[in-house]
């Protein structure tokens, strides 16, 4: 039990799906191109993913150098400045003038000592902006000497000066800040403080504080490019921004930074997503100063001509496509074209035009063994079709030549009544003259071992008949005939005339109410041989005419039979040009032409009816 | 027979949608990369015209480092023009007219005066130049984006600390900066609606048409004339630090409470000396950054917010050291 079942086929739908075509040839240009098609993708795919890793990992490494050159910048710079304040702290004049009493006048060449000292550092370099000391006893000294300190902030409970005081002699490093101690002046600094201890006791008599310009900071990173769109940035342990390039963005709120990323992050580097881009952030952190140096790069930048480099990727892509496109239509073609040929061969075969196949050797291939194998089956058929036609044909002739046996039960009979009246009335003469007819026309008829005979055989016989016929209708019927006798010598099938001129007496000539008239012409024409047989009988209707050569007459009667017998024949043994043609007018009389190949003597029977 | 002829019938090329679709494809792709390969954008010109180009003017300053930095980060071009003086809003109709005729992509405006600039504004609308207004807007709602501090809000702000700060049956005194500027006008009533039931023991408010000295004058003749007065608001730099200086001059720091507005070295160091209770600071930066930012998106034809609040904060003394709050008071050099 057989019952079609998409769930029976779950594959049926994929299938369909890839073979959407009816030719085989469309469906493999389909497939091939969509083979290609995901290669090439694929192909795509992974050449970017590769270059892209390479690149990320170049940049990372090229990123590590860079920043580790900021680091150890800043290192230097800070440790260059950490060698000032040391210098400072053990200074014996600050150490002195911190524990004098105030007002003295030791306390005021010592302040002008150290103001001096100050200054030759401060003209020294001018990315120190504040060189101040600031003593337990709230003596103080501020760069040149001119400066107030800003009355409004208490010192003691600054953050530099606490944490300087809790460092005991350890440097502590600030944050970016601005230095609001001085009055009038607001600066944004790095603040470097070291406690003052004496150098015996160790006790701490107050601090030392350097603020370095925060720009020469940002100058070292400023300087750094990574691309258009790259940068670095510096955070301190906390996290807190010392430099970053957008710092007002990142302060006001308009930009974030990954800072919870980078100080979580264990590895050196990581990347991730700003606004929809992919960044790589890369970091460095000085044992020093304990300050993260972050490289930030835009990914799509590290490819210099990745749009180029992906078109063209795309564009090899498209052209390999089109190329195996062309070779798929191509290769195709040469596969499926022995399958369309073939199928050529079986629309000929349908046809029943076994000679028309074209026969090609397409190798010991598939496709190649199926067209042999095709080519062995149409033989195979075409011997089976001939073989069939040929005993068709010989049954054909054995069904004819029975037929032809046949003499008219009714002729016979109605020739000897006429024979036995005569004799009765005398007329030995005539009853001599129809017995010798009538014997003549038996054997003629009897002798049915040849198929073919001569031309003056056939019109002999019809005119045996004709004789019987006249002498049995009397007055009724006439008859003349007139065969040019250059063509009595030619061969014809025979039994053909008397039949056409029986049916001329008796459906013509029969129902005339005065003598009918049969005449026979032979002649040689151009195509062959031209014999006809004409009456003035009553005619056909054209009704009639055109039934005439069915099997059944409509009417019942058996002319019908003797017409088409005689038409069929002819065409049988010459083919179909040849036949039997009819001319009819109701009232005047009837023409049957019979047209015939010129076939001289001597051509034995058998070998003429193999021939058509 | 017959239905195998059927079968067999070749089909035209073109009955097969598939081989069309596959022609698509090839087509679309072609396109793309063509569009990839002569993808080249336009630079983008903006005009940005502020209120005043005075140095000393931190706000302004702010405003256009924001400004520049937008325009940079967008790669556009940026020319920033003003007039010397605040109110000078002739001059700025004249600038604005010079700037439509230079036809940019957009024109960012702070406008001088609410109703006098309204035609020079509506003019760059006509010329179809896209207008970007910050900090302060004209009458009228045809702008294609504000930028501004919500003065309104910091009005509110600024009240609320007002009402703590008077003592019972004591006064308040306004000093103003220019009479029908849309700033001057949302900040009075954000006082008065944060002073909420106080708000009728506001003495007088006057208006310095932001000169310091003229500020300084009339919050001394205030002071005089209404002898209760106990806060006094400036409401914007000039008038606050014109404020703050008179009350300084007047030694009156202990009796009258002064709160100011924007953040001006001079204001920073009143608050410090403890002659401003507080100030209430405008995202300058942010205004500046903002304005070019949606005159960028504009031009580009992307979506923006109509209205964007730049932002404020109150700023006491005691906060004003604290990592972020330095970060918006002190501009980095």
């Amino acid at each position: 039990m057989f019952k079609p079942d998409t769930e029976a086929f779950p594959g049926k739908r994929f299938g369909r799906l890839l073979q959407p075509f009816k030719s085989i040839r469309m469906n493999m240009i389909f497939l091939f191109s969509l083979l290609i098609l995901c290669a090439v993708f694929l192909f795509l795919g992974i050449s970017l993913r590769v270059t892209r890793k390479a690149v990320i990992e170049n940049s990372t490494e090229y990123t590590k150098q860079v920043i580790g050159q900021v680091n150890a910048d800043i290192d230097a710079y800070i440790s260059y400045m950490e060698n000032i304040s040391t210098l400072l702290v053990t200074n014996m004049d600050v150490r002195e003038y911190l524990s004098t009493e105030p007002y003295s006048e030791k306390d005021t060449e010592l302040y002008l000592r150290m103001l001096s000292q100050f200054e030759t550092i401060l003209s020294m370099r001018e990315d120190i902006y504040n060189i101040v000391v600031y003593g337990e006893n709230d003596k103080f000294a501020v760069n040149h000497g001119t400066q107030m300190l800003n009355r409004n902030v208490d010192i003691k409970e600054m953050t530099w000066y606490k944490k300087a005081i809790e460092g005991n002699g350890r440097r502590v490093l600030s944050s970016s800040h601005v230095q609001n101690l001085i009055s009038d002046d607001y600066k944004w600094v790095v603040t470097l403080s070291k406690a003052i201890r004496t150098k015996e006791t160790g006790k701490i008599l107050g601090a030392l504080l350097v603020d370095l310009n925060y720009s020469s900071i940002t100058k070292l990173c400023q300087n750094i490019k990574m691309g258009n769109k790259g940068y670095i940035f510096l955070i301190d342990s906390q996290g807190e921004i010392i430099y970053h390039p957008k710092q007002q963005l990142i302060y006001t709120g308009l930009r974030k930074e990954k800072i919870g990323e980078i100080l979580t992050c264990k590895k050196d580097h990581f990347i991730t997503t700003v606004d929809g881009e992919e960044k790589l952030y890369t970091m460095s952190t000085s044992e020093k100063t304990g300050w993260t140096v972050v490289g930030v790069a835009n990914i799509n930048e590290l490819f210099p001509g990745r749009q180029s480099t992906q078109s063209i990727y795309l564009e090899s892509a498209l052209m390999l496509l089109l190329g195996a496109l062309i070779i798929a239509v191509l290769f195709s073609n040469k596969l499926t074209r022995p399958i369309t040929d073939l199928r050529n061969s079986m629309k000929q075969v349908e046809k029943g035009n076994f000679d028309k196949i074209p026969r090609k050797d397409w190798g010991e291939g598939e496709i190649g063994m199926l067209h042999k194998s095709f080519y062995a089956m149409t033989d195979e058929l075409q011997n089976l079709m001939e073989d069939k036609s040929r005993s068709q044909k010989e049954k054909y002739k054995l069904e004819l030549r029975a037929l032809q046996a046949q003499i008219n039960p009714h002729f016979l009979y109605n020739t000897l009544d006429s024979i036995v009246w005569m004799g009765e009335g005398g007329n030995n003469k005539e009853v001599v003259i129809m017995t010798a007819t009538l014997a003549k026309l038996l054997r003629q008829s009897i002798s049915n071992e040849v198929e073919f005979v001569t031309i003056e055989n056939e019109v002999d016989y019809a005119r045996s008949y004709l004789i019987i016929q006249k002498m049995r209708y009397r007055d009724q019927l006439s008859f003349e005939i007139s065969v040019n006798p250059l063509i009595y010598s030619c061969r014809m099938v025979k039994l053909i005339l008397q039949p056409l001129v029986e049916n001329a007496i008796y459906h013509g000539i029969k129902y005339r109410e005065t003598k009918g008239t049969v005449i026979i012409r032979g002649e040689e024409t151009k195509e062959g041989i031209l014999l006809q047989v004409i009456d003035n009988g009553i005619g056909m209707e054209e009704d009639t005419l055109k039934h005439i050569f069915d099997k059944k007459d409509k009417s019942g009667k058996s002319n019908g039979v003797a017409v088409e017998n005689v038409n069929r024949r002819l065409k049988l043994y010459y083919g179909e040009q040849y036949g039997l043609q009819y001319e009819s007018t109701p009232g005047i009389g009837t023409t049957v032409s019979i047209y015939l190949p010129k076939v001289e003597g001597g051509v034995p029977d058998e070998e003429l009816s193999n021939n058509d | 027979m017959k239905s195998y002829q059927i079968t067999t019938k070749k089909k035209k090329f073109f009955q097969y949608p598939q081989i069309i679709a596959l022609t698509i494809l090839f087509l679309c792709t072609g396109m793309f990369l063509s569009k990839i390969m002569l993808h080249q954008e336009k630079p983008i010109e903006i005009i940005c015209i502020v209120k005043s180009l005075d140095e000393d003017n931190g706000f302004w300053q702010s405003v256009m480092e924001g400004a520049n930095l937008a325009a940079m980060e967008y790669n556009a071009q940026i020319v920033i023009w003003g007039a010397e003086k605040e109110d000078d809003y002739s001059k700025q109709n004249q600038l604005i007219e010079e700037a439509i005729n230079r036809k940019p992509g957009a024109i960012v405006l702070a406008a001088a005066d609410y109703i006098k600039t309204v035609e020079a504004a509506k003019a760059v609308v006509s010329n179809n130049i896209k207008l970007v207004l910050i900090d302060s807007t004209v009458q009228g709602d045809f702008a294609d984006a504000v930028i501004a501090t919500d003065n309104y809000k910091a009005g509110i702000r600024m009240g609320a600390l007002m009402k703590r700060l008077l003592k019972d049956g004591k006064e308040i005194g306004i000093i103003s900066h220019v009479k029908g500027t849309s700033t001057a006008i949302d900040r009075e009533n954000g006082i008065r609606m944060g002073l909420t039931d106080d708000k009728d023991k506001i003495a007088e408010i006057t208006y310095c048409d932001s000169d310091t000295e003229k500020a300084k004058e009339l919050t001394k003749e205030m002071v005089k004339k209404h002898p209760d007065i106990s806060v006094i608001a400036g409401l914007n730099q000039y008038a606050s630090v014109g404020a703050g200086a008179a009350i300084k001059e007047m030694g009156l720091e202990n009796c009258i409470k002064v709160i100011g507005f924007d953040n001006a070295t001079e204001q920073i160091k009143y608050l410090e000396e403890g002659i401003y209770e507080a100030i209430v600071i405008q995202k300058s930066f942010n205004m500046g950054y903002l304005g070019v930012e949606s005159a960028i998106k504009l031009i580009k034809g992307e979506r923006t917010e109509r209205v964007i609040d730049s932002g404020s904060t109150l700023i006491t003394k005691d906060n004003m050291y604290t990592s972020l709050n330095q970060k918006l008071l002190f501009p980095f050099d």
